[in-house]
């Protein structure tokens, strides 16, 4: 026999109803079936049940997520080597300081979602896996620990266990928590400084984002390209920003795993980038200013920003989305036409994609409400 | 949706949302004959409505065709004995509802005539009132099932269409070539039967069964070819495609094997109490069909099967675990052994899954299309819908399972109604794609229940 399965089998008592450590039942369940994927008999028909269950649901997305993950580990490194070092060191630059921040965001989200679990007495879900990555991965790589702390707590408690937990909230948790931090401490998430990691002692180099270029006339596609934006480097990530944002490259192959697997909705991410695509081009030839991201075309929308992130793993959070097919390509269009949209008018605020997913995560039960009047009409009635 | 075929009079009906993986296990196409079982039962699984109301006691001597149970609500309904004998036990299920009226056999009055044989001219000729009542009194009715609640139909109106699939696409489901051969003679007499008490009667049949059929004689009786999964065969599925407004709603179904002993009752005078049963899974025996009597047990079906299985009966999704001592229920003519104990898998959520039944694209199986087992277990834990909407990309009726459900859970039935709630064959591919492993079928079910008894009472 499996020798951790004789542990789990001599500590089990301890966690019945009559064992001493029974309140912490919860984080010993959690434990064993992470371990020993439980499939007790079924009791009603249809009595043979598919393979697929939440935990491995969940842990395509975390699949899906490695890449971008290790690649911003790198990313930050390589900003604060400025590219002058070794692979290996500028990894290990990175994870010195990316990994502080995911293990505070798993560790205090787990124990919200534990405590949540005892007190209600239900199961501690697999949301977390997901909530507890995807927040550090919006963070900038300077970010105070006890900001991720804050955040994580805000978001999984407000964001999720006050609606009673993963698959009934309305928020996506992550956002929910990066918006509070953004909210909340202004300082450590906007500005030129914040995004890339500087050795202490040296002088900061500027660390501006794409979306900071613009608003001092002349076109804004040269303005992009001159201050160091290519479209190039802005696709394959070389550039500072958000931990796991820069690489449009590795969010869109996660993107293509999490849609061909099906963990994804595909009606969800074309229908953002259909929305970014048509909102940037409508917004070119319409007159308007030239020198801010208005005028930046298709192409600058998609790549920059936290644009690919955001429609790959945010919107596609199933809870928070509509459950309409329908619905999902109008609620993935309005998601890329709100990203634009806040980014062309709005030149205080130049990151729009998370907050036009939260806004369409409010909106969703109504385009539901809307679809479903419209799908039940067209049944043949039966009552 | 529906194409023509070089056959001229029959259509082709698509489905585009089928069950797709194909399991190990799946019965051969040749049949055993087996012999007489010492007991049969009368398992009324096909009356989940009916208030019944027991007419016989234990060591009472009943007939083929005696009358053994009896619906409260409209007392000329009966269920009739499937053999002569002595009633040897009366099972009660919770509630105390009947479940199982057993008879041990004597070999005494077999093959009396029960009736003077009704030919197609004489049934052309007869009130539609009268053969109901016949029907009725001779414990047929109760076969035929009215949609959407599948309950004993309402005798009052013609059925707008009487739907006969002779297959569901259920690998495990016994096949028409082999229920069906010899036996055309009482099949067009239930048809024909059929006719009067239906505006219009379809008889449909996956392609694969087409060519057995064209051999049989009986593609010309053909309506409609369906494609070969499941459920794209379910009569309710079937009536989704084809109907046409609201008073289609009321059309009326029956098991395929009982509308040949329906047909064989009126042609010869005399009950057909053989039935062909599709045996699958792991066995003793092979895996194949068995003829044996209606009401047969389960162990003359499968003898004796391992420790920790257990046995499925009326098909892979819609089928119940049955305990090994019980016998068939009326109209099923399906039995599955499957595994049946508590697992856990190691790390269960990370292996690749070359060889784990999924319809999911997580595994690894799904790039392939090889046979797979399978086992009577949930492969996870119970959680809260997540909205995925994996339910409603299987719904072969086109329903939305996963807000019905949260309709149902709010208590709206209103919403639940216009949903569609009724067009739900309970076909239960929702409940096995849900990563959650929420029982959504069951769900619907309930729902259905709870509305058809609100109806009932008001």
């Amino acid at each position: 026999m499996n020798p951790l399965k004789t542990i789990f089998k001599k500590t089990d008592p301890y966690f019945q109803p009559e064992g001493r450590f029974f309140r912490f039942k919860g984080i010993y369940s959690a434990t064993r079936t992470f371990f020993f994927l439980p499939s007790p008999v079924t009791k009603t028909a249809p009595h043979v049940r598919d393979h697929i269950d939440l935990k491995r649901f969940m842990s395509f997305v975390i699949l899906a997520l490695l890449p971008v993950t290790l690649f911003g580990m790198f990313n930050v490194g390589y900003q604060y080597h400025g590219g002058d070092a070794s692979t290996f060191e500028m990894l290990t630059t990175g994870a010195i300081h990316v990994l502080p921040i995911i293990l505070v965001s798993y560790g205090v989200g787990f124990f919200w979602e534990i405590l949540f679990a005892a007190v209600r007495g239900h199961e501690v879900t697999e949301g977390l896996l997901i909530t507890g990555l995807l927040f550090p991965l919006t963070l900038p790589p300077t970010i105070p620990l006890w900001q991720v702390a804050l955040g994580i707590s805000f978001g999984v408690v407000m964001g999720k266990e006050v609606f009673g937990g993963t698959g009934r909230n309305l928020l996506n948790p992550a956002l929910t928590a990066r918006a509070f931090v953004f909210f909340s401490y202004p300082v450590s998430m906007s500005g030129n400084a914040v995004w890339r990691l500087t050795a202490p002692g040296v002088d900061a180099v500027s660390g501006a984002t794409a979306l900071s270029v613009g608003g001092s006339g002349g076109n804004i596609q040269e303005m992009i390209f001159n201050a160091g934006f290519s479209l190039d480097r802005l696709f394959f990530g070389f550039h500072p920003g958000s931990i796991g944002e820069t690489s449009a490259f590795l969010c869109f192959l996660g993107a293509i795993f999490l849609m061909v697997t099906r963990v994804a909705s595909f009606r969800i991410i074309l229908g953002g980038i259909f929305g970014v695509i048509a909102t940037a081009l409508i917004f070119m030839v319409l007159p308007g200013p030239t020198d801010t991201w208005f005028s930046a075309g298709p192409l600058y929308h998609l790549f920059s920003g936290g644009f690919a992130l955001g429609i790959s793993f945010m919107a596609t959070d199933p809870v928070s989305a509509p459950g309409t097919d329908s619905g999902r390509w109008i609620y993935g269009f309005l998601i890329g036409f709100f990203t634009v949209l806040l980014r062309s008018v709005n030149p205080a605020y130049v990151e729009g994609v998370m907050l036009s997913i939260l806004f369409m995560n409010v909106f969703s039960p109504l385009i539901d409400h809307v679809t479903l009047k419209i799908t039940a009409a067209r049944r043949i009635p039966n009552v | 949706m529906c194409g023509y075929l070089d056959e001229g009079h029959m259509k082709r009906l698509k489905t585009v949302r089928t069950f797709q993986s194909k399991f190990n296990g799946v019965p051969e196409a040749t049949v055993k004959f087996l012999a007489t079982p010492d007991t049969v039962a009368l398992v009324p699984v096909a009356a989940p409505f009916v208030k019944l109301k027991l007419l016989v006691r234990e060591n009472d001597r009943v007939d083929v065709g005696t009358p053994l149970l009896q619906d409260k609500r409209d007392p000329q309904v009966v269920f009739v004995s499937p053999g002569a004998g002595t009633v040897e036990a009366i099972v009660r299920g919770r509630r105390r509802v009947v479940q199982e009226i057993v008879i041990r056999l004597d070999q005494k009055s077999q093959g009396a005539k029960e009736m003077t044989p009704i030919s197609l001219e004489s049934l052309d000729a007869m009130p539609r009132m009268e053969l109901i009542q016949l029907l009725k009194q001779r414990g047929i009715w109760p076969f035929i099932r009215q949609f959407p609640f599948m309950d004993v139909p309402d005798s009052q109106s013609p059925f707008p269409m009487a739907v006969i699939s002779l297959h569901c696409g259920d690998p495990f489901v016994a096949a028409p070539s082999v229920f069906l051969k010899d036996q055309q003679t009482s099949f067009l007499h239930g048809i024909a039967i059929l006719e009067k008490l239906a505006e219009k009667v379809i008889v449909a049949t996956p392609q694969r069964f087409l060519s057995p059929l064209k051999l049989m004689g009986l593609a010309k009786h053909i309506t409609h070819v369906t494609p070969d999964e499941y459920p794209a065969g379910d009569p309710g599925v079937i009536l989704y495609q084809i109907k046409k407004n609201v008073t289609d709603n009321a059309s009326c179904t029956m098991y395929p094997q009982e509308l040949i002993a329906m047909g064989h009752f009126f042609s010869t005078g005399q009950y057909q109490t053989k039935r062909f049963y599709a045996v699958g899974g792991t066995p003793a025996r092979l895996p194949a069909h068995y003829c044996s009597r209606m009401g047969s047990p389960l162990k003359h079906l499968m003898g004796d099967i391992n420790p920790g299985t257990g046995v499925i009966t009326g098909g892979i999704f819609t089928g119940n675990l049955t305990p090994v001592d019980a016998h068939m229920g009326t109209g099923l003519s399906s039995a599955i052994v499957l595994n049946a104990t508590d697992k856990d898998s190691f790390l269960g959520f990370a292996w690749p899954g070359k060889n784990l039944l999924s319809e999911s694209r997580t595994f690894m199986s799904s790039l392939g299309s090889a046979h797979l087992d399978m086992d009577a277990t949930l492969h996870g834990e119970e959680r809260a819908c997540i909205n995925c909407g994996w339910c409603d990309k299987k719904c072969p009726v086109n329903l939305l399972p996963q807000f019905i459900m949260k309709a149902m859970g709010a208590g709206d039935m209103e919403e639940v109604l216009e949903l569609g709630l009724l067009d739900c064959t309970g076909c239960g591919l929702c409940t096995f794609v849900c990563p959650s492993k929420i029982n959504v079928a069951a769900i619907m079910a309930v729902a259905k229940e709870t509305y058809h008894r609100e109806r009932m009472i008001s």
